[in-house]
């Protein structure tokens, strides 16, 4: 049964964090397997590793993130900002049980990985969704954010505020949440402004259509 | 859907960038009008007020992205110290209901990390979209597990934070606009009361003090709900009723209008004799209820202020002398409170701040002359209007600093009450105030 899988899977995870943070000579893929009372057999059809068990923790979380935005009533309806910020704020709070293990495997773990962690790959899918289910993004800015370079860029940047959040401080990291409503109020803004859209019908009109017959030399030669 | 969040600019620097870009502003306000006035244009009087409405509105839209306390400190500037030109009281008294809301995502994420769990999981039902934003934080109506109905304030991420950098930097604004010696008093003052105003747990506190005294068969409070509340969330009862402007939509007959006059005007006239000297300081439109079952009700605790002794007790004293003009104790009282000060004797500008505190005091006063007194009389709104306008040309801030809170409680109650054009008994409370000068007099000679 996949619910079954999973639960074991987490439960996995749970254990090999708590040697990995506790007794690091204990994290085997014997012992994480003899905790759960399970065989060693049975470890591997999980996982092809201890390592793995680890890396599961971070996939783990945008697979609860989707669980739990399914219970949100009327998300559908929320703007582009609000499902951005929800899902920083929401994985933030997901991560917090095991900020400690985040604190000791994020920078080698994924931030600092230089072939994409599968973790990244959830982050980048999560951008998409959220772009995919928006009609707010201007048509022009549209090609430009929803490209798989583009959320390459968004997963980057995400981390980096994980980043800043781990190393946070204040009381409830209201300097995380207030960076995070800067930031993503900074980007839905650009991303949603009609100035490229006015722009270009400005240039068509003036340019293109030259329904005022305006000399431009350089442009003229430029089009010719 | 939700509006559209405004950015919160949190960092010193970049709030800073604002308040400067603000002065400039106002600089380049003052710039043009002395150009023009040195070019001796006509119409100096309407470019002076173009010049105050300029300004107002510029500090006005700055200061609305800036949010939290910056907001509330050019309110509390402009609305309660009474110094300020009229354009920027009408400006400031609007900006209170126009501040852009929180977007619903930030919401569920501070009541997470205040309350442990989100909105759906504490409460029946919470509505995401907030019923007022103002310049502190947020009001949202909910249901409580239980089915009761319940509103939620929720404070605006860091806006404790900045209160100490937006205070001086403020300062430095006002400073090109307001004079007076106690300018410096005053917004330590507003200072430690924005402290209190973002502590959630005292507001709390305060809901339990005023339900406890207050709460009777004509004034309903909120129930503080402290299980629901942190610091930085309040959870109380809700309060039916409609607001100030919706009741007078209604047409209600001259018997209800002098009905919740009565109760409103009663309610300060306790407050401001009673021994705790604890006195609800937030009178605005919004913060009172009229309710079908005949009761007021009265919200946002967040600011009240408890006078020390020693000024209430001279004002109470300086009440008694302006209504007896007793002009020798009225001049010894002008001193004490701050009001006049013995190194500008005999000056022009000590004898015209002495002549308007003499006649603004009258018109305060002129309710406790008359057993009815009628605050529908336009003549009495006129009279108001005039010294209003009169103190925004002083430019200065005059008496000691407690009188913000004191202002703030007059100005708001009596523009109360002529909104409603009450027809106010004043018997008792004059009573009330009598009997309060006797004992404080009494005391003294003993």
């Amino acid at each position: 049964m996949p619910g079954e899988d999973q639960t074991l899977k987490r439960e996995l995870a749970k254990i090999a964090i708590d040697l990995y943070l506790n007794h690091l000579s204990d994290f085997e893929e014997n012992k994480i397997a003899e905790k759960l009372k399970i065989s060693e057999d049975q470890f591997y059809l999980f996982f092809k590793n201890k390592k793995q068990v680890l890396h599961y923790f971070y996939s783990d979380c945008i697979v609860q993130y989707r669980q739990m935005v399914r219970d949100i009533e009327g998300f559908e309806e929320a703007t582009l900002e609000e499902k951005i910020s929800n899902f920083i704020y929401m994985m933030f709070d997901i991560f917090q049980p095991n900020r400690k293990f985040m604190e000791k495997t994020f920078d080698s773990m994924i931030l600092l990985r230089i072939k994409a962690s599968p973790f990244q790959r959830e982050v980048e899918k999560v951008f998409k969704d959220i772009a995919d289910s928006d009609y707010s993004v201007s048509a022009i800015v549209k090609p430009v954010v929803t490209n798989p370079l583009a959320f390459e860029i968004f997963a980057r940047q995400f981390f980096l505020i994980i980043k800043f959040w781990l190393g946070d401080n204040s009381e409830n990291y209201q300097n995380t949440m207030a960076l995070v409503d800067k930031l993503v109020s900074f980007f839905a803004e650009a991303v949603q402004t009609r100035i490229p859209e006015k722009a270009l019908d400005l240039f068509k009109y003036v340019v293109i259509d030259n329904v005022h017959k305006i000399k431009i030399p350089f442009l003229d030669r430029f089009l010719k | 859907m939700a509006k559209k969040i405004e950015k919160f600019p949190s960092s010193k620097t970049e709030r800073s960038k604002i308040f400067a870009k603000t002065g400039l502003k106002v600089g380049s306000n003052y710039a043009r009008y002395y150009l023009n006035r040195s070019l001796k244009r006509n119409n100096l009087e309407e470019q002076k007020q173009k010049l105050h409405s300029d300004n107002a509105n510029d500090i006005y839209k700055e200061l609305t992205r800036l949010r939290g306390t910056a907001l509330k400190i050019a309110q509390s500037m402009s609305m309660d110290t009474g110094v300020l030109p009229d354009e920027f009281i009408d400006v400031m008294s609007n900006a209170q209901y126009r501040v852009p809301p929180m977007n619903r995502a930030l919401v569920r994420a501070i009541i997470k990390r205040e309350l442990n769990k989100y909105p759906e999981q504490i409460f029946k039902s919470f509505d995401l979209q907030s019923t007022a934003a103002a310049s502190l934080g947020q009001v949202h109506v909910a249901s409580l597990k239980n089915g009761q109905k319940a509103a939620v304030k929720i404070q605006y991420p860091n806006v404790r934070e900045t209160i100490s950098s937006d205070l001086a930097i403020a300062k430095v604004i006002f400073k090109r606009i307001v004079k007076g010696k106690n300018l410096d008093a005053y917004f330590k003052e507003i200072g430690a009361k924005l402290i209190e105003e973002t502590d959630y747990y005292n507001e709390g506190k305060q809901i339990d003090y005023f339900s406890e005294l207050y709460q009777s068969e004509q004034i309903i409070t909120p129930i503080y709900i402290p299980e629901s509340s942190t610091g930085k969330v309040l959870t109380m009862s809700f309060i039916e009723g409609v607001h100030l402007d919706q009741f007078l939509k209604q047409n209600p007959s001259k018997e209800e209008r002098d009905h919740y006059g009565q109760i409103i005007w009663d309610f300060f006239n306790v407050q401001i004799s009673h021994e705790s000297r604890t006195v609800y300081a937030d009178i605005h439109p919004g913060n009172f209820l009229f309710r079908k079952d005949t009761k007021l009700g009265i919200v946002d605790f967040g600011c009240v202020k408890t006078f020390p002794k020693d000024f209430l007790e001279k004002c109470i004293l300086l009440f008694g002398a302006q209504i007896s003009n007793d002009t020798e104790k009225i001049l010894k009282l002008y001193y004490e409170t701050e009001i006049l000060f013995k190194e500008q004797e005999g000056s022009k500008r000590q004898e015209d701040i002495y002549n308007f505190f003499q006649g603004f005091g009258k018109v305060v006063l002129e309710p406790f002359h008359r057993k009815i007194f009628d605050f529908g009389d336009p003549k009495f709104r006129e009279s108001l209007n005039f010294y209003f306008s009169e103190s925004s040309k002083l430019n200065e801030v005059r008496g000691s600093q407690h009188f913000i809170f004191l202002n703030k409680v007059l100005f708001g109650l009596f523009s109360f009450l002529m909104k409603l054009k009450a027809e106010i008994d004043t018997r008792k409370s004059r009573e009330i105030l009598d009997q309060a000068i006797k004992k404080i007099e009494s005391s003294a000679a003993a």
